[in-house]
């Protein structure tokens, strides 16, 4: 017959002791024990921020980050590189730096994340056009381009009906591809017009590379910019890679580009150049994913 | 309060419950072994699909990277929960780079083809059975959802399967090549504190091809969808064009027959992405999603 081993209870963690539930619970329920020692009857929940692998159960989706504000719209100042000089915009950082240590420890340590996805949505809620920017930044949020020169890029768009001012939406598109060297602050797309609440929604991937493989690319859908209600919503694509010839040496990262073995992108700031205007653009939100180098399910 | 010794005497026979030897530093499911250790693990948790009344949402079916040379990339249901006929769409996510072993610069093919097995079952193969067709969205040439569209559209077999035999596909983009192999580097080095590869590799190529893409499974009435951003490839050495923005491709099946060919009777259960030469070669990371259907 075996006793209860009733001295062992004192050995737990130097001086607590376990202590039981008083009641029963009116299910089965899993029996959990904390850092101070209690035992209680709990339902189990489970928070899972990742998609693994059916085969391999390895992980190859995170949740990065979630962010979403109110009528008050981008209010928060930072700085940030644009066209040869320093500026003032009016928005928030989305990107790694906002995860867990949990998670930034076990699935998106520097050199794991392959790219990631921000898709998101907002309206303007003022009279008027104007242009929401995107800007690169690195794990600790800062500026992945730490210049304000012009970093030469290439830039490609599309964007249609480009009778988006006609009251049919007809007419064709309009493109360019071309050398951009406004790099670090990237249009999204304007949005508004003359009217209110006009709509724009948005889905950017950005490779983690950290050479001539680095690149951004986004698609999103506004309204049009006029308050005709005849007037068709219309799409845009943009690509962003780093310039064409440059190489992938470490002599010519800034000039062309692409962020050098110093700098890990990791996450975008959301902007705009106006705090009145910024203001405006109320209910912005956004969720940022990561796809990594599949990696193994760690147990907390 | 009594500690009913009975109980536990009869719960464990002749083993005495054996308490941990420290506290958890959260709270935690406790478990006992079999012989009687009182213990509370680290539990790791995973998802590998949604899940709501007993349907399964999305599935992640398959997830590949690839960091060194290979001809072409099979994504399939590796798994055994899911067979062809479960799953009624498929996501591909793609962030590939192809390599050839000449100098960098020059433009190829990719091409992709839905499998059954080892079974290429692209439409397009035979005329008068069904029609496919395809449309862009691409800046270099200024197409806005323009494209075209045959009962034979794609009617070759030049993509290269894993036997190196050709086999037919559905969708075709341009892409610049990284020259020389990619030697002394992988894909992976790009994500390193050491990336730096050299002239074999730019910017136009050294992003490769990247974008989501989806599809539609069936037998004879499957196909892209242009919901999602589609692909963004680089097929040009122009600093000026050559950025597709954005390609996709529709099929649709269309029968003036009364009996389906072989390849329109079999369901999907991956994607062969490659090219058309043993020259050519592809490294990146590759996911195929699922979208199983209700059994409830």
């Amino acid at each position: 017959m075996s006793t209860l081993a009733t001295n062992k209870i004192g050995t737990l963690a130097g001086t607590a002791d376990i202590s039981l539930p008083k009641t029963r619970p009116s299910s089965t329920l899993n029996a959990k024990l904390d850092p101070s020692g209690s035992l209680t009857f709990t339902a189990d929940t489970a928070t899972v921020n990742f998609f693994a692998a059916e085969d391999s159960g390895k992980v190859g989706m995170v949740l990065v980050d979630s962010q979403s504000l109110n009528a008050s719209g981008l209010s928060t100042q930072f700085t940030t590189p644009d066209v040869s000089q320093w500026k003032q915009y009016y928005g928030i950082n989305v990107g790694v730096f906002n995860a867990p240590e949990a998670t930034k420890t076990n699935y998106l340590f520097p050199g794991n994340v392959r790219y990631y996805i921000y898709e998101g949505s907002f309206v303007n809620m003022g009279n008027g056009e104007s242009n929401v920017k995107y800007g690169d930044l690195d794990r600790n949020a800062s500026n992945l381009y730490t210049t304000a020169s012009p970093q030469s890029m290439l830039q490609s768009y599309i964007y249609g009906p480009s009778g988006y001012n006609s009251s049919n939406g007809s007419g064709g598109q309009n493109n360019s591809g071309t050398v951009y060297y406004n790099y670090p602050s990237k249009t999204i797309g304007y949005s508004g017009g003359t009217g209110q609440a006009t709509i724009s929604q948005f889905r950017i991937i950005q490779k983690a590379a950290r050479n001539a493989a680095y690149s951004t690319s986004g698609v999103h859908s506004k309204m049009p910019n006029g308050d005709n209600n005849a007037y068709a919503p219309n799409r845009g694509c943009y690509q962003w890679r780093t310039r064409q010839n440059s190489t992938t040496t470490a002599s010519n990262f800034n000039s062309y580009g692409y962020p050098g073995s110093a700098f890990e992108p990791g996450g975008i700031s959301f902007g705009i150049d106006s705090a009145t205007e910024g203001n405006r653009y109320a209910y912005f939100n956004v969720q940022c994913y990561a796809v990594i180098k599949p990696t193994t399910v760690v147990a907390v | 309060m009594t500690v009913r010794t009975d109980k536990i005497q009869a719960l464990t026979g002749s083993a005495p419950l054996t308490l941990p030897s420290s506290l958890p530093s959260s709270s935690k499911n406790v478990q006992v072994s079999t012989s009687g250790v009182l213990s509370t693990p680290n539990v790791a948790n995973s998802l590998n699909n949604l899940t709501n009344a007993g349907n399964s949402g999305y599935v992640l079916l398959d997830h590949q990277e690839i960091d060194e040379n290979q001809n072409y990339v099979h994504l399939k249901m590796d798994g055994t929960d899911y067979t062809a006929t479960d799953i009624y769409a498929f996501e591909i996510w793609m962030d590939g780079i192809l390599i050839t072993n000449g100098g960098r610069g020059s433009v190829y093919p990719v091409m992709i083809s839905p499998m059954n097995g080892d079974t290429s079952i692209a439409l397009g193969q035979s005329g008068g059975q069904y029609y496919a067709g395809e449309a862009f969205q691409r800046g270099e040439d200024s197409y806005w959802m323009t494209g075209g569209g045959s009962y034979t559209q794609y009617n070759d077999s030049t993509l290269r399967d894993a036997s190196g035999n050709g086999i037919g596909y559905e969708m075709l983009w341009q892409q610049v090549a990284i020259g020389s192999n990619f030697q002394n580097s992988s894909y992976s080095k790009s994500f390193s504190d050491d990336p730096y590869y050299g002239g074999n590799m730019h910017g136009s190529d050294g992003a490769g091809f990247y974008g989501t893409m989806r599809y539609f499974n069936g037998f004879c009435g499957r196909g892209w969808d242009p919901d999602l951003d589609g692909i963004y490839p680089y097929e040009s050495t122009s600093s000026s064009g050559g950025m597709y923005n954005y390609q996709t491709y529709f099929g649709a099946s269309h029968t003036q027959q009364s009996s389906y060919p072989s390849n329109m009777q079999n369901a999907a259960d991956g994607f062969l992405i490659g090219t058309d030469s043993a020259d050519r070669n592809f490294q990146g990371n590759f996911m195929l999603f699922g979208i199983p259907k209700a059994t409830t």
